[in-house]
């Protein structure tokens, strides 16, 4: 067909409006030449192609747990760091907590319309279970939809994250599973905790790394533990419940620890230790967390929209 | 698993010509294909290719195939075995060699092995705690194709060139959920492919 001539001639028109110029060529070739068709009838069938293909954004997949991902929608984590840290962070910094996106897309879209409405926000954490399937185009929906926020957000590895070849997915497209960095009088470390997803093999949480990146404070920072799933859910290996709510008390700079995964608001100090855990709920419930903290202090309220 | 790949596309690709040589055509086996299917994409690898079976009365088609997505296309290497069967209610002649086939409409089952997906989850889950299977993809298509017609005395005597919109359970679900955020053009795709008749 002639789709070269029209996208040499019309650089500067839309891709939409070339697409719809190329449909509408189509269809007139169509009326007018019936007859020329009927004795071409491959060349009615390539134009069907034609349009068919361009009626899918993405018209062509090759698996469900395809793993195909553009250059600006990988190592997003390490670059929203970045986008982060360019700003020069205030005393007080407010960030908002929310999780459990799977499969809720419509309610997401929602979500960012009220996060946007809060004032003096510097970052979204997603508490983990971006996907429902794992599938790395569910991936790809939520991060279309959390790119309308005006501040940039990071995730936190969720157990649905990891179904199928989910892992592989959210390594490409948001980094590693454990990590953390600063802001302000602030450090937020991120530490993956769906034990079950590794079958309670003793290495998730990794307790030495959470060790580590809690003794490596200098600055005497308040400390963020944010995870998906909290110790005291069934999902977390059971072994390694008591020590990692130990490690957390034992340390003067963690007040609070934020979480996700029972799709319900919950907050409490439940290993009577000072340490404060919150659960923000899901997506579904069309709730999230506003988090404000200065140093030593923090103030944590529950949105719903 | 690429050897086996190999050996399977050679086996299908010949079976037919062998079936030609040893056996007339009114006294065909049952299991000695009708046709040999090539298709590209449609959630069933990059490339797909297998053996296929028609109904007397040219209606209904089975295909048995076997997809590959190598890991520079699709960031991961996976095979996928399928079982796509597909109906088509009218076939419209043309003229001689030409033949349209306007509507076809059909489902399939998709079989992707690996240590990451599993028919059953293993026993460490509770039950019911994911509900659905990662290694089994149902999935259902509408579709059209055009079919030329050679000489009795040619190897191929049919080439059938056919095109699907395709979706799959997952996907279906995700929509029917979020008619707001999600087009139905988000959870579809397009799959072409060749059946050449023996």
């Amino acid at each position: 067909m002639k789709r070269e001539d029209f996208t040499k001639n019309e650089v500067s028109s839309s891709k939409w409006q070339i697409k719809f110029k190329q449909i509408q060529h189509i269809c007139r070739a169509l009326i007018i030449h019936r007859s020329f068709y009927v004795s071409r009838p491959s060349l009615l069938l390539s134009s069907l192609f034609v349009t068919g293909i361009m009626a899918c954004s993405d018209p062509f997949q090759y698996n469900p747990n395809q793993v195909i991902l553009d250059k600006n929608q990988q190592d997003l984590n390490a670059k929203n760091i970045a986008r982060i840290q360019k700003r020069i962070p205030s005393d007080t910094v407010r960030f908002i907590l929310m999780g459990d996106s799977q499969r809720f897309y419509d309610e997401l879209a929602d979500f960012v319309e009220s996060a946007n409405q809060q004032r003096d926000i510097s970052f979204v954490l997603h508490a983990g279970d971006i996907s429902d399937f794992g599938l790395t185009q569910e991936f790809k929906w939520v991060h279309e939809i959390m790119q309308d926020l005006r501040v940039p957000y990071l995730t936190v590895l969720g157990n649905h994250d990891l179904i199928a070849n989910a892992s592989t997915a959210y390594r490409k497209m948001y980094g590693d599973f454990n990590y953390s960095f600063e802001f302000g009088t602030n450090k937020f470390i991120f530490i993956n905790t769906n034990s079950r997803e590794f079958n309670f093999d003793g290495t998730v949480p990794d307790l030495p790394w959470l060790k580590q990146e809690l003794a490596n404070n200098p600055l005497q920072n308040n400390a963020f533990v944010i995870a998906h799933i909290p110790p005291f859910d069934a999902d977390f290996d059971p072994k390694l419940e008591k020590e990692y709510a130990e490690i957390l008390a034992a340390d003067p700079h963690v007040n609070l620890t934020l979480y996700g995964h029972q799709h319900t608001f919950r907050n409490g100090t439940f290993y009577n230790d000072g340490v404060e855990y919150y659960l923000t709920t899901s997506m579904q419930d069309r709730g999230y967390l506003l988090i404000t903290t200065w140093k030593g202090g923090y103030l944590v309220d529950r949105i719903k929209f | 698993m690429k050897k086996l790949c190999v050996l399977y596309l050679v086996m299908v690709c010949c079976s037919p010509v062998i079936a030609q040589d040893n056996f007339r055509p009114r006294l065909k086996k049952w299991f000695i294909p009708d046709h040999s299917t090539v298709q590209f994409a449609g959630n069933i690898g990059f490339l797909a290719v297998g053996p296929g079976y028609k109904s007397a009365n040219q209606k209904l088609e089975i295909d048995i195939l076997l997809g590959y997505l190598p890991q520079s296309i699709g960031g991961t290497n996976l095979t996928t075995l399928t079982v796509k069967s597909s109906y088509s209610p009218w076939h419209i002649e043309l003229n001689d060699t030409y033949e349209i086939t306007p509507l076809t409409v059909g489902a399939l089952v998709g079989y992707t092995p690996g240590n990451q997906f599993s028919i059953r989850w293993p026993g460490h889950y509770p039950r019911g705690y994911y509900w659905w299977s990662t290694a089994l993809r149902p999935a259902a298509f509408a579709g059209g194709a055009i079919e030329r017609s050679g000489s009795a005395h040619r190897k191929v005597k049919h080439i059938k060139l056919y095109y699907e919109i395709g979706s799959y359970d997952l996907l279906l679900i995700s929509y029917i959920q979020n008619r707001k955020i999600l087009r139905l053009s988000d959870v579809t795709n397009l799959a072409l492919g060749i059946k050449m008749g023996f």
